[in-house]
Formats: structure tokens, C-alpha cells, sequence
């Protein structure tokens, strides 16, 4: 198999390519101005170190695949077109009000009930670009009120006079009957047809959303709209980059489904998070590879901590209701939470607790750490793990910085003589609360799923999460973490294993149990129709980016809820058709027995009625993906290399400093098993090794660490 | 001597425990309700808080207990069934043995939770050593009536105490607004409550869980208690379950950080929270500020009830002083307890005035509350309660104001500065059946709607939270109608001049209303104030908040009118009720307070979200911000131009700079020449007595007597029970008087 795999971060372009058995990764800074450059930079260091030209590499792969958070930071630098709202007469402040909560949409936990300082973000779409549509349906999309052409046209033509660049569409129960989005549609097309110069898109609610929900639906077309013509002109001039480089075939883009399309095939809404979301695949593929079961993901970089889950089973976890930067979105998008939290975190003196508070605010990569002595003057985590002796000064992300030990503990100084302590006492503070914060977000995503931490393995990725993974661990209940092959390209690796795949969705309102009229839902002729259309849409995707059609494969999942409750739970149901009442009460047994083993058996509550509130089918075609190998350590140990060096290092909860070996590259060969402390760096990776600890080396540069009990200790 | 003395501490002991033995109801504890103070040291924490503390290692356990509540908060979101909790009315907790609360969800309304030490104070005394009742593991206690505890009857909370073995070491709680507990009207709440009989279920503190089970038993007594016997057991599973999940994180917690660790961290956060305000209010300049505010409404009937209240700082201590206020009505809903006003005191020290420390009651240990028993802010048992947030909430105004001037000259702020939220829960309560043929009674997520204050650097937000909780959530129309036989006719439009003025705007709220939309028995009230004086107020000279009219239009079914004539609807009350466009209609406006009456398909209840005070002077505001107002159709042009003082074409909307500082000129001209010395003030404006033509409830200037509307005035604790007459019954006299007048004109007086 030979593929390219791209993540295009904020920072950092990482690459992965496959070439047969061979596996490269390859890393070069983002240029945002072009980002074709840091693409042909970080791909021609692949091409140089497998002996071929850039040409003839992408004339050979199956595919290239781009998985990037251009699309979250157009957001959050508001690099957007001026965009109108046509919505139902009567609901034109729902998008300014955002449902009250907006305001804390997206903000640090702690800032959220200062009511004195609440503010929501700057919208979107400003008060004075909404405009009324005279219309109106009812929940079942009957018509109430038919809607006034006249009026319309006028409104698309104001809203046109005032210079927007795109529209969005959002009628009150439109995924119910969207007749009359299509109306507004079509009026628009009449009035302004697509050939004439000026012609602006209009994007239809309906069919960026399939779910019911106004605002949520509303700010989804609102985002889509908003990074739709950024997120085009920078891919399509990475296809045409792509294109005169010798690859002929249409260019991939992951998506935050977890699935990835062509460009023609994708909104822009749905490349949000896609990196991240990448890794988390990456993650399943690994242990599907590996039977490794549950999986938590920790990726730590150096502004936040990334966390997602995958379990045994290969069954993703979706929010139906995600946060885009500051906005409440409706797409099912792979549940990943980021906590401010990574080495760029600022720790600053907190006088009311007399202790140490790390974070959200971060010096990021410029000026970043005080200790990279490019004009930081904030103490970071970085500089406390600097200080603690974790970090090679001169030879730090392969020796590119240069770590300066009297800058690291010149910026705790303050914090010091608050807490009168030396710098390595607060440096361990700092150490103790960032992994305590990270621990507390493991465990509070898993519970809130419904799960135990011991019962999962920490996958620890990303800059500093081999470095970290240990000290989280231990806090979390967790005793034992993977840190993966390839973990600092890891989410360009996960990209490299995707499958093309499209999520159709449709909101029904299906009473499997009506518990009023004690009735078991027998509707099988309408919700095979639903399926049957969803499917068709999904195949149309798939066939109309010229994938075969016998090799696609359905999934259909359902909403569930209990009558009365707002909590929704993905349900994959073995059929794709129903035929009888066994069938939907095996369906709802289904429902209960998931709902009961996250929620707590006390909490199912079959009684009140259970319906079905989407139905979904995931379409994909099964491609080659990438082979990890067994990630498991090698039974045969092979000998412990001699350290390269040793190390006076503290650790959290030792009055007194370990003498530390630490290793290079070479502790990397498979079979290798050391106790800690140890450190081992074999270049842009540190994997620390806390006291009780032990780290075993697997294939491809993967690396365990197990906690060990009392007794593996003493042997 | 001694022995005489000895022999009557005796007699008294043995009358004590004989009278303590045959107590026929054990009712509400005054000696409990009436201490909002942290318990002492328990012997167990004061053995552990004498050794060194490790800062780090609480920092440690904060973090992680409050994901715990944080995330329970999130799962019991989404598994409860009531529509208010739904929408984030509610929070969970943990309190130390003793009952003092000491983590509280970040999100929410944490007011629910801080007002739960006195139930546990209340079983801790009177239960656990009750071979009856005990404390035990595995148990859990609910409560609902505000007289043990809580703010008013629709909230229902469960709360569980968490046993390390042997020892009891925490309480956790899931706490929220349930609503349907089967009152006189559906929801729980209405105008028309007029005795406590009427507010429907009534839970004292009452073991529902055993061995961590629901007891059936008890379970089908709360349900048969309410209109939605479904929504009332999944409820309770939900709070169990949450109450669950907090136990287990608090046993991992003492798993991997030991009892000592642990107990001390509950205790070591409220003290380090008492110490901290201690610190800041020393830091505050010593003095009053007072407060000027009035309830505007019994429900029932207008009248201004004085509201006001004083905060004296002095060295490190805060008294609250709300003597004055209008004395409690024996049958009219608005009466509060005493402890209802600690809660809200805490509630807005949490959100607007010392919001980054952790929630916890430990939170007001520096305050003192003075009040005249007897009135409506400090009632007793015997008088409804179920709509105290008419006087509760304007202690959260009160406080917000009133922080926000001792702020003012302070270097370091822990807040900002800012004028009145909106401060009443204009929301609408429904009743009935249903679509799907479910018995159904709560209100709408609107009531999270209420708008912000001006900032002291910014205007306010437009309808954001509700002025008691954060993070809540106004929720979806199309999500409300699926359940809901009713559409949102007008779901949210801001419409103009719905603000605060200032130089700084308090935020925009919105109109929105329900139309009835199928036939079945289904109905609506509210229940505020706010119609006749506006109930929050701006700062530093920014104006208040405007009153409301609840708008409805009946007698004709508009669904049929807007399929027959579609061009006559227009969504926007104010065209509705000006134009009158369906011909045969009946349009009424009437005040906030509107009982409860089922409503004919296609009838149309309208009314507004309330808004946020101004700041500032009008004169000061950005003649730019004002045009983006008008553009934004937040004002009207009339404010632009009388109001603002702004000049502009009308036209291009551009400001004429020269004109506007012209007529701001003018107008600060005229304003001078309107004005009068202080002694002038005095002597034409401050008046004796309340005006004849009010119905007038409190005290007035200095006087320590009470004005007690038609009962006269008299001193506090002196005043009858105030009985107001049933206002259908002088209705009814005064048409009977007029049929008699008429009559006696026709020369028909006396004859049959």
C-alpha cells in the first residue's frame, strides 16, 4: 500500500506516508500563507529518506488524505465572509440569544457562573443581517402558515443590498418538511441565478442538519456558511499543488465523522476537529489491530489536552450536540474534550487556596516557555518539568531549542516566595495539579460515559504526553499506558487509516414504546422507507467519487430516548429492516441494557416510552489500511541498554532526588524493559518513567508503561 | 442553696424531656431555620485540621470532587424528565457531616443545593438517633418544603449520607426544580395560592431510599401527589443516580487519598472560603448602602410593597438589614421565609460578586441578616410561600447594587461593576393534556431568559440566565412542540426599547407567545410582578427596566384565520395587539400575574422576557452605539432622538456630531434648570405618608411603623394577619354596586 496521510495543525504540517512496508514520519512548520509549502516541505523529507522524487511518490499512492484545523482557526481569528439569516418570522433573535447558555459555550469551566463579566462571543451573523421569512410549519411539518413569496424576495433582496456574501436558511421545523427552505431556494434561484456575476450561495438548514432543534441547526449552517469559501479556496489550491505534482485523483479530506470524502463531497462544517478526530481513529484502528480493548487518548501538546474514547468493539462515541469554538453545533461529530492544559500552560500563585493554579491561559509556542528563552517570562509547565530534570537543555525536540535553566527558574520566582518554597518544590506542585487537572478530565469523560477508568489503557500521544502519561495515570486509577508508534505524527496516522464514509441522518419521531396507548411500534413500511432513503444518499456519495458498488457496506444506527428524558444514546441495531414487534422490542432491549450500563441499571426507564429520534446510516467502503503489527510487548526480553546518561530528576510525593538513568534511542528496540526512574529520549519524544513504574518497548516504536504493585516491585 | 437550684434544673429537665416525648407534630426546627452559620469543628476535623495542611494536595481533591459534581450535573441533565431541570435548573453537592456545604456543580443553579443544610441538620437531629428513621448507608432523604429547608415547594432535592464503615463523613445531593408536585394549579406555582393547603405536596425531610433503593411505597406516595406520576419516578431515579455516582467518587477519593485527606479537604474549603471573605470585606471601605425596591403585585391584586433594604460593612462583618418591608399576607403566594433571603443573598455573592470562589454557604459566614418577623420577607410557617421569589429576588438585586457601589472606590475588584439583572421569572406556566395524552404541568425554559446589566465598561447581554443560576439553557421551540399542544406563534424577537438606558444599555429581552394548537383541555398563567414598578434598577444613573403586560388574544382561532388570511399574521406582539387584525377577537393586556384558564385552539398568550438596568448617564452613550441600537431595532427612533439626545440622517442612519452635542447640550441645560436644592427636594417631594390611591405595604421615610394597606399601620409583630378580599368577590360588589346605580337611574331600584 502506498498513501500519504497529512495533519495540517495550527503549528506543525505532520506527514505520514506509507510506501509498501516502509512507514515515514515527517514534520515541517505550517505556512499559512501557502499551505502547500509546509505539505511540499514535510513530504519532500519523506521523499528524501525513501529515495524517491516528490512526483513519482504521489504518482504512485492510492490516495491523499488531509485531515486539518484550518476550518477551527478561521473560526476563532473570525476569518469569514459576511453572512444574512432568512429564519421563521418571530424567531429572529434565537441566534443572537443563543439559548441563553451561549455565553459559556467553549469558556474555561471557572469563568462560567461570573455572571458580572458574562459575554458572548462576537456573532457570526450580526442583529441586523437576520430577516424574517413570513411562514410556518408545525412540528410534523403541516403547513400553518403558507409562505409569503413577496415578502421573501424582498428579504433576499435587502439582505443581498447590504453586501453578504453568503446565506443561510433556517425555517422552524424544516427537517420535518423542508418545503419551504426549497422554496426560499428556489425563489433565490430565480431572482439571482448562479451565471450571473455576484451570485452568492445559499446554504439550506435541512441539509446541513438533519435534526430538529432551531438555534443548533441554525448556527450549524451559520458555520458551515462561514468557513465555506476558506476552507474551499485552501483545499481546492492544495488539490491543484497535488495535481501538478503528478497526482491525478481526487484529493481526500478526513472528516470529523470519523469517515473522510472528497472535497465535492464534504461541508466545511465537517472538517472541524478533524485532526484530532483522526488520531482517535487511529487509536481504533490500533486496537482492533492489537485486541487491546478500552482505550483512553490523551493527546497533550503544548496548548491543550485533547481526550477521546474508544472501546472494545470499535463503537465510536458521537456528540450529537457539539461545541465548535464558542458555538453549539448539530452534527454527529466524534466526541473528543479539550482541556486548556498542556506544556505551554501558565501556573501562577492562587492566594485564595495558597497553591499553585496551572492554566487555561498558555504562552504557546511565541514567546512560549520562559525556558526556551525566546522572551517568555511565564513559568509553564514545560519549565517545571525543565526544572525537575525531565528535559535534555541541549537537546530538546531533536536539539531544535535550546532550554535555558536560569530563565525556567528565574520565572518561578514570584510564585516561590509566595509559597515560600525553593524552585523545585514548586515545580512539583506544578507537576502534581497539571496531571491531578488531566486526571480529573479522564476520569470525569469516562464516567460521564459511564465507564471506570481501571478498566481502560491510557494512550498517551502527542509533545508531552509520553512525558506526562505516568503522573496522569497514577492520579486517573489508570495502570496502564501505550504510548503509540508514530505518537508525534500520530493523528496524520490515524488519517492514513480511514475509510471514505458519509453519516446521512433523519429526525423522526417513532414511539417503539407509546406507553400511553401501551403500544408496540409496527410502522416497519415507514422506517424501512427512512433507511432505504438514507442509504440511497449515502451510496450516491460513495458512487459519485467512482468507489464500487458492491463494495459498500451500511451501519444503521438509532437515537434513543426514554420518553421523558433528553438524553439521547446511538444505538447500532444488527437490522437494516424491521419486520415485526420482536423485532423493535429487541431494539428497545438493546437500548436498555446500554443505557443501564452507563447510566446505572436504576436509571432505565422503560416505563415512560421509548422513542426513536434519528435514524442514521453510516455508508463507507472498506479500504486497505495501515498494519501496526501486534503493539503487544514482546514476551522475550532482550538486554537493557546502558543509559546514555544520568540524571539527577524529583518526582512528586519524593522528598529527595532519584539519580535517573537515561536512554536513548536505543531503549526503542523491542523487548526492552526498564523500572523507574528512568528517561527515555530518543529524540522529539520523552518518555518518563515515574518511580513504580516500568517501561517495555513493542514494534514500531511503541512504548508501555505498566504500574507495578508492591510485589512486582520487590521482585 | 445548691441543692434548691439543682432540684430545679431537675424539674426542668424532666419537663423538658416529657414535652420533647409528646410532641404531637415535629415540625419545622426555628433554632435550625434561623442559624445560616457553619456548624463548629467536628471533633474529627478539628483532630485533622491541627496538623499541617497540604495546600497542593486539596488543590488536587477540588479539582477532581468538582468534575465529579460537574459531570453528575451533566449525566442527571440529561436523564431527568422535568422541562426545568432540563434546562439546567438544578445542581448537585457535597456537605460535611455536619451539613455544610462545601462543593457545589459549576453550573446551575447552586442556590438549590446551599439551602440543604438545613434538612440535614433537621435529621441529624431529629432522625438519626430515631429507631424509626437512622441514618444509614445506602439512604436517601427528600424534601420539598421550604419550611426544612430549600426555597419553595416545586423544588424537590435528594440527598444521601455518605459512610466511610462506620462513620458518617459527607452528604451529596442532587437538587432541582421539579415543578408538578399537584397544587392547586399545575406547575406548583400560581397567583391564585392562597393558603399553604394550596401549594400541594408537601415533603418534610422523608427517607424515600433504603440500600440504595427506591421504596415503592413511598415512591407512589410522592407520584400520587402530582399531575405527572411518570416524570416524578424518573426524576427520583435520576437524583438516586447521581447521588450514586457522587458517593462513588468521593470512595475513590478516600481510596487513593485517605479519610484524613479527604475529611479535611470538605472541611479545610469552607474555612479557607469564610477566611478569604473575611479578607475581602475587611479590604472594603466601612459604611450603608441602601437600596431602594418594591414588589408591585400580590398576585391578586397592585400594590407597592416595600422591598428595600440596607448593607452596613463594618471591619470584616456585612448586616443586611431588611426591617421595613411589607408585612406577610395570610392568603397571597408572595410571602418568604427568612432563610429564603440568606439564599439569595448567597446566590449573588456567587455570580456577581465574589464568583471565583468556590460555591459554598460558608460563603455568607460574615453576614448578618436583620428582619421583622412577621413580615413578607421573614413569614412564618402558616402563610403560602409558593411565589416568595417576588421578595427573594430583591435581595439578589439589592446585593448586586449594592456591591457594586462598595466596589466602586476599591482598587481590587473581584467582579465588575454593573447595574440590575432582570429579576423576575417571567415564564409561562401550562397545564393539561398533551398531544401524546399525557397529563402534563411545568413551565417554559423561557423563564432562563432573563437579561443582564449594564457593565460598568460594556453594555448588557441580552436575555442570557436567569438572574439565580449559570449556564442554564432557554432550550428549542421545535424540541418544546413535539411534546407541547402549542406552537411558538413568536418564539424569540427582541423588539425595541426593551432595555435598561444608560451610557451603558442593560441587555435586550425578548417577546415571544403560545399558541394553543389542538383541542384537548390545556391551559396557561403566570405569576410576576413588574407591571406597575419596574423591578431591577440601573446604576450611577442608568434607567430601569421597563414594566410588562402579559398580551393575549382570544375568542377566534388564528390557525384558522392564518390559513384562511395569511397575510393578516404578523409574529410581533406589539402589530398583534395595535393592529387587532383578526376581526371578532377579543385583545387584552393584562398585568404579569395572570391566573390560571385553559385556552380554545388557537388562542394566543403573549408576553416579554424582562431586561437588564443601564449605566451611566444616556447623555454619555456613543452616539455610534445608539445607531447601532436603532439599526439592530433595539430602540426605537423616538429613544434615539428624545432620550439619547442623537441627531442623524434618517435616511443614510449617519450621526450629525455638531447637532447631537448641540441637543445634548440643550438638554443637560434643561435638565439644570429642572433641578432643586436638597431642603427643595425635601420639602416638595419627600411626602408624610403613602398616597391615598395605593395600596401601600411597609414602612415609609423613617418611621419604624408599617403601613398595612386597608388595615392601617402599626408596629412590626403588631399588625393583624392581612386577609386581602378575593378579587372576583369585589368584582363582583362593584358590579352589583353599578347594576344598583343603573338601576336606581332607570327608577327600577327595589323591584324585583
Amino acid at each position: 500500500m502506498k498513501r500519504v496521510a497529512v495533519d495540517i495543525g495550527g503549528t506543525f504540517t505532520d506527514c505520514f506516508v506509507c510506501w509498501e512496508d516502509a512507514f515515514q514520519q515527517t514534520k515541517a512548520l505550517t505556512t499559512h500563507q501557502n499551505l502547500a509549502l509546509g505539505f511540499n516541505e514535510a513530504l519532500d523529507e519523506a521523499c528524501t529518506r525513501l529515495g524517491v522524487s516528490r512526483r513519482q511518490l504521489l504518482s504512485e499512492v492510492d490516495s491523499v488524505r488531509y485531515g486539518t484545523t484550518l476550518g477551527t482557526n478561521a473560526l476563532i481569528e473570525r476569518k469569514g465572509p459576511k453572512i444574512g439569516l432568512l429564519i421563521t418570522q418571530g424567531f429572529q433573535s434565537t441566534v443572537p440569544i443563543s439559548r441563553g447558555r451561549g455565553y459559556a459555550e467553549g469558556i474555561p469551566k471557572d469563568q462560567i457562573k461570573d455572571l458580572s463579566s458574562a459575554t458572548r462571543p462576537l456573532p457570526i451573523v450580526p442583529i441586523d443581517l437576520i430577516r424574517p421569512v413570513r411562514e410556518r410549519l408545525d412540528y410534523q411539518g403541516k403547513v400553518l402558515l403558507r409562505i409569503d413569496e413577496e415578502h421573501t424576495r424582498r428579504q433576499i433582496r435587502e439582505l443581498l443590498d447590504t453586501g453578504v456574501q453568503a446565506i443561510v436558511v433556517t425555517l422552524v421545523n424544516a427537517v420535518a418538511n423542508p418545503a419551504h427552505e426549497l422554496k426560499v431556494l428556489e425563489l433565490f434561484m430565480q431572482d439571482y441565478p448562479p451565471h450571473l456575476l455576484g451570485a452568492v450561495p445559499m446554504l439550506l438548514s435541512h441539509q446541513v442538519s438533519g435534526r430538529k432543534g432551531e438555534y443548533v441547526r441554525a448556527s450549524s449552517t451559520l458555520i458551515d456558511a462561514y468557513l465555506h469559501s476558506t476552507m474551499y479556496f485552501a483545499m481546492s489550491s492544495l488539490e491543484q499543488n497535488l495535481r501538478d505534482n503528478g497526482y491525478l485523483l481526487p484529493m481526500l479530506l478526513v472528516h470529523n465523522t470519523g469517515g473522510m470524502a472528497q472535497i465535492n463531497s464534504t461541508d466545511s462544517l465537517q472538517t472541524v476537529h478533524s485532526g484530532p478526530v483522526a488520531g482517535i481513529h487511529a487509536a481504533e484502528t490500533l486496537s482492533r489491530q492489537s485486541r487491546m480493548g478500552n482505550l483512553i487518548c490523551g493527546d497533550m501538546g503544548g496548548t491543550s489536552f485533547d481526550i477521546g474514547i474508544v472501546v472494545s468493539g470499535g463503537r465510536k462515541f458521537y456528540d450529537f450536540n457539539p461545541v465548535v469554538d464558542r458555538w453549539l453545533v448539530s452534527i454527529p461529530m466524534v466526541h473528543l474534550v479539550s482541556l486548556g492544559a498542556g506544556g505551554g500552560s501558565i501556573a501562577r500563585y492562587d492566594p485564595i487556596f495558597r497553591c499553585i493554579r496551572v492554566g487555561p491561559e498558555s504562552a504557546g509556542s511565541d514567546p512560549g516557555p520562559a525556558c526556551y528563552d525566546r522572551g517568555g517570562i511565564n513559568p509553564t509547565v514545560t519549565d517545571a518539568d525543565f526544572i525537575l530534570g525531565y528535559l535534555d537543555g541541549e537537546n530538546y525536540a531533536n536539539g531544535q531549542i535550546k532550554l535555558n535553566r536560569r530563565r525556567a527558574r528565574g520565572a518561578f520566582e514570584d510564585i516561590c516566595d509566595a509559597l515560600d518554597l525553593d524552585e523545585v518544590g514548586a515545580a512539583k506542585m506544578v507537576k502534581q495539579l497539571t496531571d491531578g487537572d488531566m486526571a480529573a478530565g479522564l476520569v470525569r469523560e469516562l464516567g460521564s460515559k459511564g465507564y471506570r477508568p481501571a478498566e481502560f489503557v491510557f494512550l498517551a500521544y502527542g509533545g508531552n504526553g509520553p512525558l506526562h502519561a505516568c503522573g496522569i495515570a497514577d492520579k486517573a486509577g489508570i495502570r496502564t499506558v501505550l504510548a503509540p508508534p508514530f505518537s508525534s505524527v500520530f493523528s496524520a496516522c490515524g488519517g492514513a487509516a480511514l475509510n471514505q464514509m458519509h453519516i446521512h441522518e433523519k429526525n423522526v419521531t417513532f414511539g417503539f414504546y407509546n406507553k400511553s396507548l401501551a403500544k408496540i411500534f409496527t410502522g416497519f413500511e415507514e422506517f424501512n422507507a427512512v433507511v432505504e432513503q438514507l442509504k440511497q444518499r449515502g451510496r450516491l456519495d460513495l458512487l459519485r467519487q467512482g468507489l464500487p458498488e458492491e463494495k459498500i457496506r451500511h451501519r444503521v444506527e438509532l437515537d434513543m430516548r426514554y420518553s421523558i428524558q433528553k438524553m439521547e444514546l446511538g444505538i447500532v441495531i444488527p437490522q437494516t429492516q424491521l419486520t415485526s414487534t420482536t423485532d423493535v422490542i429487541e431494539i428497545i432491549e438493546l437500548f436498555n441494557t446500554e443505557f443501564g450500563k452507563r447510566f446505572g441499571v436504576d436509571s432505565v426507564s422503560t416505563e415512560s416510552g421509548v422513542w426513536v429520534t434519528t435514524v442514521r446510516v453510516v455508508s463507507w467502503v472498506e479500504l486497505h489500511s495501515i498494519e501496526f503489527g501486534d503493539m503487544h510487548p514482546p514476551q522475550r526480553k532482550v538486554a537493557t541498554p546502558a543509559p546514555a546518561a544520568m540524571r539527577s530528576c524529583h518526582f512528586v510525593g519524593y522528598d529527595n532526588p532519584f539519580d535517573t538513568p537515561v536512554y536513548d534511542d536505543l531503549a526503542l528496540a523491542p523487548g526492552v524493559a526498564i523500572d523507574g526512574p528512568a528517561i527515555v529520549n530518543p529524540g522529539a519524544t520523552t518518555f518518563l518513567v515515574e518511580p513504580g513504574w516500568r517501561y517495555e518497548s513493542a514494534v514500531q516504536g511503541a512504548v508501555w508503561l505498566f504500574k507495578q504493585t508492591g510485589q512486582e516491585k520487590q521482585r | 442553696m445548691n441543692a434548691e437550684i439543682l432540684s430545679a434544673a431537675g424539674h426542668q429537665a424532666t419537663e423538658k424531656a416529657f414535652l420533647k416525648a409528646n410532641k404531637a407534630f415535629l415540625g419545622p426546627d426555628p433554632e435550625i431555620m434561623r442559624d445560616h452559620h457553619l456548624a463548629p469543628r467536628s471533633a474529627r476535623e478539628e483532630k485533622i485540621l491541627a496538623a499541617v495542611q497540604d495546600h497542593a494536595l486539596h488543590a488536587e481533591l477540588r479539582l477532581q470532587l468538582q468534575a465529579a459534581l460537574d459531570e453528575t450535573f451533566d449525566i442527571a441533565e440529561m436523564t431527568v424528565a422535568t422541562p426545568a431541570a432540563q434546562c439546567g435548573d438544578m445542581s448537585t453537592a457535597i456537605f460535611t457531616a455536619s451539613g455544610d456545604s462545601t462543593l457545589v456543580s459549576t453550573r446551575g443553579v447552586a442556590g438549590f443545593s446551599v439551602s440543604l443544610h438545613y434538612p440535614i441538620r433537621y435529621i441529624r437531629k431529629y432522625f438519626e438517633n430515631d429507631p424509626t428513621v437512622g441514618v444509614h448507608p445506602g439512604d436517601g432523604f427528600l424534601i420539598n418544603d421550604c419550611r426544612f429547608g430549600g426555597i419553595h415547594s416545586p423544588d424537590q432535592h435528594l440527598f444521601m449520607p455518605v459512610f466511610n464503615g462506620k462513620e458518617l463523613i459527607a452528604w451529596v445531593c442532587c437538587a432541582m426544580h421539579e415543578g408538578e408536585i399537584g397544587a392547586k394549579v399545575p406547575g406548583g406555582m400560581g397567583p391564585t395560592i392562597e393558603s399553604k393547603w394550596d401549594e400541594g405536596f408537601k415533603g418534610s425531610p422523608i427517607k424515600l431510599v433504603e440500600n440504595y433503593r427506591l421504596k415503592t411505597d413511598l415512591v407512589t406516595l410522592v407520584q400520587n401527589n402530582s399531575r405527572e406520576p411518570q416524570i416524578i419516578l424518573a426524576d427520583l431515579k435520576a437524583r438516586l443516580a447521581a447521588c450514586r455516582r457522587i458517593e462513588q467518587r468521593i470512595f475513590d477519593a478516600l481510596q487513593q487519598y485517605g479519610d484524613d485527606a479527604v475529611i479535611g479537604f470538605f472541611r479545610a474549603n469552607i474555612e479557607f472560603v469564610r477566611d478569604e471573605t473575611k479578607r475581602r470585606i475587611r479590604e472594603m471601605p466601612d459604611g450603608t448602602v441602601r437600596v431602594r425596591l418594591f414588589c408591585d403585585d400580590t398576585m391578586r391584586e397592585p400594590a407597592l410593597m416595600n422591598s428595600s433594604m440596607a448593607f452596613t460593612k463594618k471591619n470584616d462583618r456585612i448586616t443586611l438589614d431588611l426591617r421595613g418591608a411589607a408585612p406577610q399576607f395570610a392568603n397571597r403566594p408572595i410571602n418568604s421565609l427568612r432563610q429564603s433571603q440568606t439564599v439569595t443573598l448567597l446566590i449573588s455573592l456567587m455570580h456577581y460578586v465574589w464568583p471565583d470562589l468556590p460555591s459554598c454557604q460558608a460563603l455568607l459566614e460574615q453576614f448578618d441578616i436583620e428582619t421583622d418577623p412577621g413580615s413578607f420577607v421573614d413569614c412564618d410557617q402558616e402563610v403560602p410561600v409558593a411565589l416568595c421569589m417576588q421578595p427573594m429576588f430583591k435581595v439578589i438585586t439589592a446585593a448586586e447594587l449594592a456591591f457594586s457601589k462598595f466596589y466602586y472606590g476599591m482598587p481590587k475588584r473581584y467582579a465588575k461593576i454593573k447595574a440590575g439583572w432582570f429579576n423576575q421569572p417571567q415564564t409561562i406556566i401550562y397545564g393539561g393534556l398533551n398531544q401524546h395524552m399525557d397529563s402534563v404541568g411545568n413551565m417554559c425554559g423561557d423563564l432562563n431568559g432573563m437579561a443582564g446589566g449594564a457593565k460598568c465598561d460594556a453594555d448588557g447581554e441580552h436575555s442570557l440566565a436567569p438572574n439565580f443560576g449559570a449556564y442554564t439553557d432557554i432550550g428549542e421551540a421545535e424540541h418544546a412542540e413535539e411534546n407541547l399542544p402549542f406552537i411558538y406563534a413568536i418564539s424569540k424577537k427582541i423588539w425595541p426599547d426593551n432595555c435598561g438606558f444608560g451610557k451603558y444599555r442593560g441587555g435586550s429581552a425578548y417577546q415571544y407567545g403560545l399558541m394553543r394548537f389542538g383541542t384537548q383541555p390545556f391551559g396557561f398563567q403566570t405569576f410576576t410582578g413588574g407591571s406597575y414598578f419596574p423591578s431591577t434598577q440601573g446604576l450611577f444613573g442608568g434607567y430601569a427596566c421597563p414594566v410588562y403586560a402579559v398580551a393575549r388574544i382570544r375568542g377566534k382561532n388564528l390557525l384558522d384565520e392564518m390559513k384562511a388570511k395569511p397575510e393578516l399574521f404578523q409574529a410581533s406582539m406589539e402589530y398583534l395587539m395595535n393592529q387587532r387584525p383578526f376581526e371578532g377577537a377579543t385583545y387584552e393586556a393584562l398585568p404579569m400575574a395572570v391566573p390560571f384558564e385553559f385556552y380554545a385552539e388557537g388562542e394566543l398568550f403573549m408576553m416579554s422576557q424582562g431586561a437588564g438596568g443601564g449605566y451611566g448617564d444616556v447623555l454619555e452613550r456613543d452616539p455610534e452605539l445608539v445607531m447601532k441600537d436603532l439599526r439592530e431595532g433595539l430602540i426605537s427612533p423616538e429613544t434615539a432622538r428624545d432620550l439619547y439626545c442623537v441627531a442623524y440622517d434618517e435616511a443614510l442612519m449617519v450621526v450629525d456630531a455638531a447637532r447631537t452635542v448641540a441637543r445634548r447640550q440643550a438638554q443637560r441645560q434643561a435638565r439644570k434648570a429642572r433641578g432643586m436644592s436638597w431642603d427643595e427636594f425635601h420639602a416638595k417631594k419627600v411626602k408624610p405618608q403613602p398616597p391615598d390611591d395605593i395600596l401601600y405595604f411597609g414602612s415609609w421615610n423613617k418611621s419604624p411603623e408599617i403601613y398595612a394597606g386597608p388595615y392601617g399601620k402599626g408596629l412590626p409583630g403588631q399588625l393583624p394577619p392581612i386577609y386581602m378580599p378575593d378579587p372576583m368577590v369585589v368584582e363582583n360588589q362593584r358590579l352589583q354596586a353599578r347594576v344598583a346605580e343603573l338601576e336606581a337611574q332607570a327608577g327600577l331600584a327595589g323591584k324585583p
